[in-house]
């Protein structure tokens, strides 16, 4: 029954994929191969990891969370690697890019780890584990902010446009940076499916099948942080990936993460190069970064999302 | 496990869980073997669910040892654990969004295998609870019965030698509550160890050859075979009831009479 659904998806992605390429202005005969090659392909794939990783990562944590609202942007993982990232970045004037990297991943991983060690402690309820999120990306963007002013007027606009979240990128310099973490973060995860799998329905009850809870949770938030880290790092703070996709994808084939984690990664990876497409071609001659797109569609599905829960 | 050899014994020793102000289970000690049920009663908050939890180590003692065969619960792996026993928790948790057949595959955890054998066991386990027919449903929509059905479908393909169940038949009518025991009943006879914690005391002679077990407190109060003929006015005046024994076409029943007078 769900095999024809799991097909479409599947179908539907690669589609999406391969139609990325070939979205915006029209392509000139001279320049066409420079585009293709040099801006666009290196675009598609930045998108496909970034999109991949955030949308795995969102239905990961859902599940070590157990809950349906948690993802790298309501967790504030996206606000801690963004704070991280912007520090480096102003701190240390002309800092190499590894640097902001590793600022953004040490940002990611404080908020993830210190998350996680308040939801053991306190025994957060799945509720407010998200407005501690909130809480968070909040205290980050005041940050972000105090940060900004002591930045000269360039390196704000620059830091006004990252914070936006844009795969705009020239050449492969970003893909080769973006490339190894991701990879590791999606295959890490992935590799953790069946334990995930058995944690869906409750992890007290996977503790006693045989899954080693805590180390399944703390692998998935530790290479969770380090794939949201190099995303966000180099394409900035992508809203709702993480959260839309996996809620997408739950819609077609059900709960059970043996499904919808691959399905969100290939979803995911299909999705944002797709929508980056999009966004090029919605004010002609003039690059709209993705972030303002998945924020405008994202918006209003998660409001969707909510009023279809409460009724479900 | 086959059916010749007898599943490992559980043995807790000076089992005490909880702080030293009001421990949730006091110095409880007590061996449970396999093949032989043991239905487990007391009111609320008597330890009941705790005694099960630290049975599966979820919950730490603050002293005293669980046994499985005479081998310390924490020197044993966690798939060995899980070799061992199988939990039914009094609460469900998140599993709503799953179907009764991905709810099942999951408790295969414990076993490296193809997933063709997975799928075949976890089959198996469907259909020896009856719950194929609603196998590809998620269980926010099978009724309570279908849902509790599949649950113990998930702890048959585990293949533990031991279930530990809390409260399985809660919020079940009647008829449902007569088939989930049946269906236990059935296991524990071909030689499943059974811990079965309930709160229907006319439910126990439905469990026939089994030893009864009160708790009050955090402490045993009470541990004897259920045909022991004192047992109703026993269970009785241990919980504040008038509980008694009648015999119906050859059958020895329990009715609960009222409060004790």
């Amino acid at each position: 029954m769900s095999g024809h659904r799991v097909a479409g998806l599947v179908l539907v992605s690669l589609l999406a994929l391969g139609v990325a390429p070939w979205l915006g202005d029209t392509l000139e005969p001279q320049t066409a191969e420079f585009v293709l090659l040099e801006l666009r392909l290196p675009r598609v794939i930045l998108g496909l990891l970034v999109g991949a990783t955030l949308a795995l990562t969102g239905a990961a944590y859902q599940t070590i969370f157990e809950n349906p609202l948690a993802s790298p942007s309501t967790l504030g993982t996206v606000a801690g690697a963004g704070l991280g990232a912007l520090a480096v970045l102003v701190l240390v004037p002309g800092a190499w890019a590894t640097a902001v990297a590793l600022g953004a991943f040490v940002g990611a991983l404080a908020v993830s780890l210190g998350l996680a060690a308040l939801a053991r402690v306190s025994a957060l309820r799945p509720d407010d584990l998200v407005l501690a999120g909130v809480a968070i990306t909040l205290a980050a963007g005041a940050a972000t902010t105090g940060l900004q002013l002591q930045a000269d007027a360039a390196a704000t606009l620059a830091a006004v446009r990252w914070a936006i979240g844009s795969l705009s990128t020239v050449g492969w310099g970003a893909v080769v940076q973006v490339g190894p973490p991701t990879a590791l973060t999606l295959f890490v995860i992935l590799a953790h499916t069946r334990a995930l799998h058995a944690m869906a329905a409750g992890s007290e009850r996977a503790e006693t099948q045989g899954v080693d809870t805590r180390r399944t949770r703390g692998t998935v938030l530790a290479v969770g942080a380090l794939g949201v880290a190099a995303c966000v790092a180099t394409a900035g703070p992508i809203a709702f990936v993480g959260l839309l996709v996996p809620h997408l994808v739950r819609g077609f084939v059900g709960g059970a993460p043996r499904l919808v984690l691959p399905l969100s990664a290939l979803v995911g990876a299909g999705f944002l190069p797709l929508a980056d497409g999009l966004a090029r071609m919605v004010v002609p001659g003039r690059d709209l970064p993705v972030g303002v797109l998945t924020a405008t569609l994202g918006a209003p599905t998660l409001l969707w999302l909510l009023v279809r829960r409460r009724r479900g | 496990m086959s059916a010749t050899t007898p599943g490992p014994s559980l043995t807790v020793e000076g089992l005490t869980v909880g702080g030293n102000a009001k421990p949730r289970l006091r110095a409880v000690t007590l061996t449970l073997t396999c093949g032989r049920p043991t239905l487990v009663v007391g009111p609320n908050g008597a330890g009941k669910s705790t005694l099960l939890r630290a049975l599966v180590g979820l919950d730490a003692p603050s002293s005293g040892r669980v046994l499985v065969n005479g081998a310390p619960l924490g020197d044993l792996s966690r798939r060995a654990r899980a070799a061992t026993m199988a939990w039914l928790p009094q609460q469900a948790g998140p599993d709503a969004d799953l179907t009764a057949r991905e709810l099942v595959e999951a408790a295969r955890f414990r076993f490296d295998e193809p997933r063709a054998v997975a799928r075949a066991r976890a089959e198996r386990a469907l259909d020896e609870l009856g719950a194929l027919p609603f196998a590809e449903r998620p269980l926010k929509t099978l009724s309570g019965g279908e849902a509790q059905r599949a649950r113990l479908a998930a702890l048959a393909a585990q293949e533990a030698a031991w279930w530990l169940l809390d409260e399985p038949a809660n919020h079940l009518d009647p008829v449902v509550r007569f088939e989930l025991v049946e269906a236990v009943r059935r296991r524990a006879a071909a030689g499943l160890g059974l811990l079965f914690v309930t709160h229907d005391l006319t439910l126990l002679p439905h469990v026939p050859e089994a030893d009864v077990l009160v708790l009050v407190g955090g402490q045993v109060v009470h541990h004897a075979p259920l045909d022991h003929p004192e047992l109703p006015a026993r269970l009785g005046a241990l919980l504040g009831l008038d509980l008694r024994a009648v015999e119906l076409d050859g059958l020895r029943r329990f009715v609960l009479v009222g409060p004790a007078p």
